[in-house]
């Protein structure tokens, strides 16, 4: 269509009131997508939008739900449902939404995403002005074959259109009378495209397909501390990036204290709280891991999952970066000069997941059955979801407890699988188990789960077990505890270590004892110190002093270690002296679970989401891993 | 026989000031007005500063004047310079201007004076009694927030004022909105007028001073943004305003004191201007001289009664302003460019509570050596003092008790609307 | 039963408190959910009991810091508000000078030796002479964080600040980076939780909020002379509300 024709035909779209039209314009020397008044204010030839078009689809704040705390459990979900066009989307952003499409529609479908997604038509446009620090050309992302409802090339005076989808067809034919392109049209067409890439500045030395094996040799390459020296720390890569997903969830009250909104923000992993738990630790501290994991996320992680390079070469990060080391394409450039060769393995487990599929965000109501308070510090809650139905856990899962106002918190369930109830061993730790406590018998709460893939136990059958829990290792663990005893026949010989800082921090004790009368089942009790005077009749010791004098069958011996992060080390240690292989032993691991579904990112372990593929995982699978332990 | 002597805060006025009154038995024998507010020395904190970060730092001074002092730097630095802005500049200068006089004359007449003229100790006792009245006070206040917060980016130390021009201009969709809301609501300017108009103004608040107020060199219009000195009948240049007034310290207050150099004491302000300026032309201003309109009038009282009318003024300019930019066009201009070099500058502006007054030195690098700021409250603060120490005489002679005369002292403090924390910025006068 | 709740002010312009004015309507809210035993500003009446107090305003005077160790007394909480208080903001700029000095050039040679109103010493923020709970920071405070702590406060969350700087702020709003525009900014090194106001309007930070725990001052150093910035006049601007004597 002429030029014309096609201004018309964004006009009109304009002035319907159905949709809202958003489209690339000018902000000061620089472009955005935003509402647009008219198509005059429409830049085809811009080079790259500060931010990318994925704020549209993820927004960086959202309100996830709505809820009333003086009402008993009133909760809303808020969903956009607003129609929406997006006009002069280049190939790269294209690209970029269909990977957004796989991480948040592929598995555990986000239902707040899939409905602006549903929502959107995309008009795409090819590229007329190359960014300045863009490498699209090199890795093919700067033409795109679909991901778009329509896309259009503009020719100077002409216009053409390439038809994506049906309802792409649809709106075009509504809103304008395309004439059928000619010959010589879609030669002009093929040209600018051909044309593009001779028109890059920048040119990656390797392919796409190159990234992953560049990373793997390269995971101590100097690089990483060089330039984390020079970085702020501000957090301007992830956030302008469109492929970047991950994100953060915060409670936000009315000062009338009634009513309050939950709201998820961007988040991005050179931030340093990124990683930090309730507890304090922070699993990312050292800046320069920060900044080598966004890069190992883009080109190895993701790949690995995903099948799928998480960087489209716009350019955006390099133009951000104030001391310019944020360019994957210097990166990976140095890289393919200077490779170090030093291959580092980063598994990922298959696990199948046995979480919720639908319904990921908003939290179903549950009521406080029961509270036990253990020591000073912890509570067991016993929780029964108001729909009547049960948890359906496996031993070793956690759920994530909400408090409406507070925010969510991920706790493992302690209880063995089935029954209508369940149990939550809460230590007060931050806002939202804190708040937990001041929370009656018969008071809501709400809960997401459960999540993680638990413990196998059909896989545990017919071998002896030995536990070694560390303090509050003992939650997860009792689930899986009280699993075997209640079916007692099927496992050999269990013994129980248990260790915890002083008497009065001893958790379950009860159980221990109980466990202790069963038939051919050894427990141990220790403490790290017992002041004078108190009573005590265990051992007085660290954990690691009870492995030791212990008679096993190192073959047929399965360990299951949960504890505090300092403790595996040491008690691997000890399990190895005994001779267990590396195979039998089995550890639950503790990281930021926030999302629960593999989506937030604040969990990744390198390339393994402990909400995903553990927090139960093979000692095997996981002592390679350079940030597991 | 035993000496009494009172000490108390202020409350509801900005800043930290207090009265102090002395009683030999009932009798009083004297009376103090004194800031106690803890001494910032803005005229120190500036020396050596760029020129470009000094609007930054003394809108600093005084929140509710942020704007005031933002723009009287402003135009003190561009006078140095000799930088002569764009139209559209001093349209959105005055526009902005005018939303803080809004919010700093409701703010002061509702919720500071409004509760000692209907007996109430604060204005959440008012809420509870006149809701309606403090919805609409919210309103008029909250309308001028808007203003500020659309020309400069927040109310309270305004980003987007610069020196030169404005770093951004708002947009003509929200310009709209703006004027919209103002047309719409322009009936409670009116409506809160009627209010103060039908308070009572006891006739034992009579003060005697000469009125000072910056008034238009071309006529006789009613302005708020004068560009020469009147001090009654009397005019003068700006860069003479040493001729009118002139600073002290006093040992009995942080602030300094500002009298004329004839000795007497000067009154600025609402009541000063409404003395002064005598001719409107907008419809609302207009129907509200026709409910009731004193001036000129010695009352100090009626400062607030003054302020309540200046509101409307405000209002209806705000709503021209903004006319007159729509109907120029908003164009997209960047401030003008500066070379620092040597100068030495005045700005002055009438801010809510009078005028205030910003001198700067400048040297060739673009540092200030030398500044001098005299703010309303400087300049009030001695008929103030004056003023209470006269009705305070005619209260104990009339047999007043000493709780009556307290209320009554109170009550003349926050009728001049004593912005403390500005005038504790006080700086000195250099002779050059 | 309704916290009870106090403001206080020392050295500052009180724009802090005027800012919790500004929430217009939503005062009546906050005055459902807290009870208000003190302000000034607006209200006449006083009480020594409260659970939480707001401290406005950098401390000047020995009579100041005797006042607020007093309030510090009462208070089952204290949380400082605005740059004056937490950091001391620009009243610290004058720390540059002696105090004698200062005096002597702003009050020349009146009398007013021995006279306590006058008694400055250098300019303190309020943790420099009580151990405080809460920081709200800015100049001024931003009402909706003001409101987001009173509610935490309420509802027993532990108030948080952000912890990361202004930048990410900025790329949410999709602002132009300044440096761009070939100005200074101090976002890379500041506390984020304002919105990137001064940016978003095109003009560079000028860190009121205070600089994060754990700034990064030497990349900051090496992106300031990268842009072209003298070293006098990135001093000059570290210390607008930040000052340090010789610290930058």
């Amino acid at each position: 269509m002429s030029k014309r024709e096609w201004l018309d035909f964004v006009d009109r779209l304009i002035n319907e009131d159905e949709m809202e039209v958003i489209g690339v314009r000018a902000k000061g020397s620089k472009f955005q997508f935003a509402p647009i008044d008219s198509s005059e204010e429409l830049r085809l030839d811009y080079n790259v939008t500060i931010l990318p078009p994925k704020k549209q689809l993820l927004p960086p704040h959202e309100d996830l739900m709505t809820y009333d705390i003086s009402k008993p459990f009133n909760v809303l979900s808020s969903k956009d449902e607003g129609k929406k066009i997006l006009i002069g989307v280049h190939p790269y952003d294209v690209i970029a939404i269909q990977q957004m499409d796989e991480i948040y529609l592929g598995t555990h479908r986000d239902e707040h995403y899939d409905a602006r997604r549903k929502n959107t038509l995309i008009i795409a446009s090819d590229i007329l002005n190359v960014p300045e620090r863009s490498f699209s050309g090199s890795l093919g992302t700067h033409v795109v074959e679909d991901g778009f409802d329509l896309l259009i090339t503009d020719l100077g005076d002409m216009v053409a259109v390439t038809i994506g989808t049906k309802e792409g067809e649809e709106l075009l034919n509504t809103f304008a009378e395309p004439g059928e392109a000619t010959d010589e049209d879609e030669m002009k067409v093929k040209r600018l495209r051909d044309e593009l890439p001779a028109k890059y500045q920048r040119k990656l030395k390797v392919d796409k397909y190159q990234w992953e094996k560049l990373l793997e040799e390269n995971y101590d390459h100097p690089i990483w501390e060089e330039n984390s020296k020079k970085c702020l720390t501000c957090g301007s890569c992830t956030l302008v990036c469109p492929t970047c997903f991950c994100y953060d969830v915060e409670d936000v009250m009315n000062i009338n204290m009634k009513e309050g909104k939950r709201v998820r923000t961007w988040d991005g992993c050179l931030l340093r709280d990124f990683t930090l738990v309730a507890g304090g630790e922070v699993f990312r501290e050292d800046l320069k891991d920060r900044y080598r994991h966004r890069y190992y996320r883009k080109g190895l992680f993701l790949p690995m999952r995903n099948g799928f390079v998480a960087c489209v070469g716009c350019g955006r990060c390099a133009t951000q970066c104030l001391p310019d080391i944020a360019d994957p394409c210097d990166v990976i450039n140095t890289l393919a000069s200077y490779s170090m060769h030093e291959k580092v393995n980063f598994p990922i487990p298959d696990v199948k997941q046995a979480g919720i599929e639908e319904g990921l965000l908003v939290p179903e109501p549950a009521t406080i059955v029961k509270k036990e308070r253990m020591t000073e510090l912890e509570t067991l809650y016993e929780i029964k979801l108001d729909s009547g139905k049960e948890l359906g856990h496996k031993p070793g899962q956690f759920i994530e407890l909400s408090i409406f106002g507070i925010g969510e918190a991920p706790i493992s369930v302690s209880s063995s699988p089935g029954g209508m109830t369940f149990e939550l061993l809460v230590r007060r730790i931050g806002h939202v188990t804190n708040k937990l406590e001041s929370l009656e018998v018969g008071e809501k709460i709400g809960i997401r789960g459960p999540f993680g893939n638990g413990f196998d136990v059909k896989d545990l059958e017919g071998k002896d077990i030995l536990f070694v829990s560390g303090g509050c290792g003992l939650a997860p663990t009792r689930s899986l505890i009280n699993y075997v005893m209640e079916h007692r026949d099927d496992f050999g010989r269990v013994t129980i270590l248990y260790g915890c800082k002083d008497p009065k921090a001893i958790l379950f004790d009860r159980d221990l004892r109980s466990w202790g009368d069963v038939k051919d089942v050894t427990v141990k009790r220790t403490v790290d110190s017992c002041p004078d005077g108190e009573c005590w009749d265990g051992d007085v010791g660290l954990i690691t002093t009870l492995i030791p004098p212990l008679d096993m069958d190192p073959e047929n011996t399965i360990g299951i270690v949960v504890g505090p992060p300092i403790m595996y080390k040491f008690v691997i240690k000890e399990l190895k002296a005994k001779k267990i292989p590396d195979d039998n032993i089995i550890v639950s691991l503790e990281r930021r679970m926030k999302c629960g579904v593999g989506k937030c990112g604040h969990c990744q372990m390198n390339g393994i989401y402990v909400c995903l593929e553990g927090p139960v995982f093979k000692y095997n699978d996981v002592k390679d891993i350079p940030e597991a332990f | 026989m035993k000496k009494y002597v009172e000490v108390e805060p202020v409350a509801r006025v900005e800043g930290h000031g207090e009265i102090f009154l002395e009683f030999e038995g009932n009798n009083l024998k004297n009376v103090n007005f004194s800031i106690t507010e803890g001494p910032r020395f803005f005229e120190v904190l500036v020396r050596g500063k760029y020129f470009r970060h000094v609007p930054s730092i003394v809108t600093r001074i005084c929140a509710i004047c942020t704007v005031s002092h933002k723009l009287a730097s402003i135009r003190a630095i561009e006078n140095a310079f000799d930088v002569e802005v764009s139209q559209q500049t001093e349209l959105f200068r005055e526009l902005i201007h005018m939303g803080s006089i809004l919010e700093s004359h409701y703010l002061h007449t509702y919720f500071l004076a409004l509760p000692d003229y209907l007996g109430m100790p604060n204005a959440i006792s008012l809420y509870k009694d006149h809701p309606e009245e403090v919805n609409r006070a919210l309103k008029l206040k909250g309308i001028g927030n808007d203003i500020q917060e659309l020309i400069g980016g927040r109310p309270i130390h305004p980003e987007k004022p610069v020196i030169g021009g404005f770093t951004q201009f708002p947009s003509r969709r929200q310009l709209v909105e703006l004027r919209d809301k103002l047309a719409e609501n322009v009936h409670h300017t009116v409506e809160a007028y009627r209010l103060f108009a039908s308070l009572d103004y006891p006739e034992e608040m009579e003060l005697d001073s000469p009125y000072s107020t910056l008034v238009s060199s071309e006529n006789d219009e009613f302005t708020l943004m004068g560009d020469t000195i009147a001090l009654d009948d009397k005019r003068y240049k700006l860069e003479d305003y040493r001729d009118v007034i002139k600073e002290e310290v006093i040992p009995w207050s942080t602030s300094k004191l500002s009298r004329n150099p004839e000795g007497s004491a000067v009154m600025v302000g609402s009541l000063s201007r409404l003395n002064i300026m005598k001719e409107f032309r907008y419809p609302h201003v207009l129907e509200a001289k026709d409910i009731h309109f004193p001036f000129p009038s010695n009352n100090i009282l009626h400062n607030n009664l003054g302020q309540a009318f200046e509101g409307i003024y405000a209002w209806e300019r705000a709503m021209e302003l903004i006319e007159i930019i729509l109907e120029n066009g908003i164009k997209d201009e960047r401030p003008v460019d500066i070379e620092p070099r040597e100068g030495h500058g005045i700005g002055s502006l009438e801010v809510p509570r009078g005028t205030l007054y910003h001198e700067y030195w400048i040297d060739r690098k673009g540092l200030v050596t030398n500044a001098n700021i005299i703010t309303p409250t400087a300049i009030n603060n001695l008929i103030i003092d004056e003023d209470m120490k006269n009705v305070g005489k005619v209260l104990s002679e009339r047999g007043m008790t000493k709780e009556e005369i307290r209320a009554k002292m109170e009550m003349i403090a926050r009728a001049y609307d004593p912005c403390i924390s500005c005038a504790t910025h006080m700086v000195k006068i250099r002779e050059l | 039963m309704k916290p009870k709740v106090a403001f206080f002010d020392f050295a500052s312009c009180e724009g802090c408190q005027l800012e919790v004015i500004n929430l217009e309507e939503k005062i009546i809210d906050l005055i459902d959910v807290v009870e208000i035993v003190s302000f000034r500003e607006a209200m006449k009446e006083h009480s020594d009991e409260y659970d939480i107090a707001f401290i406005e305003g950098s401390i000047q005077r020995p009579m100041d810091e005797e006042r607020l160790k007093k309030i510090r007394g009462n208070a089952k909480i204290l949380v400082a508000l605005g740059a004056c208080a937490c950091i001391g903001g620009v009243n610290k700029l004058r720390n540059e000078w002696s105090v004698d000095n200062v005096k002597e050039e702003v009050y020349g040679d009146a009398d007013i030796e021995g006279n306590k109103l006058f008694d400055a010493f250098p300019t303190k923020a309020i943790n420099e002479v009580v151990d405080v709970d809460f920081y709200i920071p800015g100049c001024p405070i931003n009402k909706v964080e003001f409101a987001k702590v009173v509610s935490h406060l309420a509802i027993g969350k532990t108030p948080q600040l952000p912890n990361y700087p202004v930048c990410v702020e900025c790329k949410k709003n999709e602002n132009i980076c300044v440096f761009e525009l070939g100005k200074f900014c101090l976002g890379p090194v500041t506390r984020a939780g304002c919105n990137a106001i001064c940016p978003q309007f095109q003009d560079g930070c000028e860190g009121c909020r205070g600089f994060l725990e754990d700034p990064k001052m030497e990349a900051q150093k090496d992106v300031l002379r990268k842009y072209g910035i003298r070293l006098d006049d990135m001093m000059k601007r570290f210390n607008m509300f930040n000052y340090k004597k010789g610290v930058y």
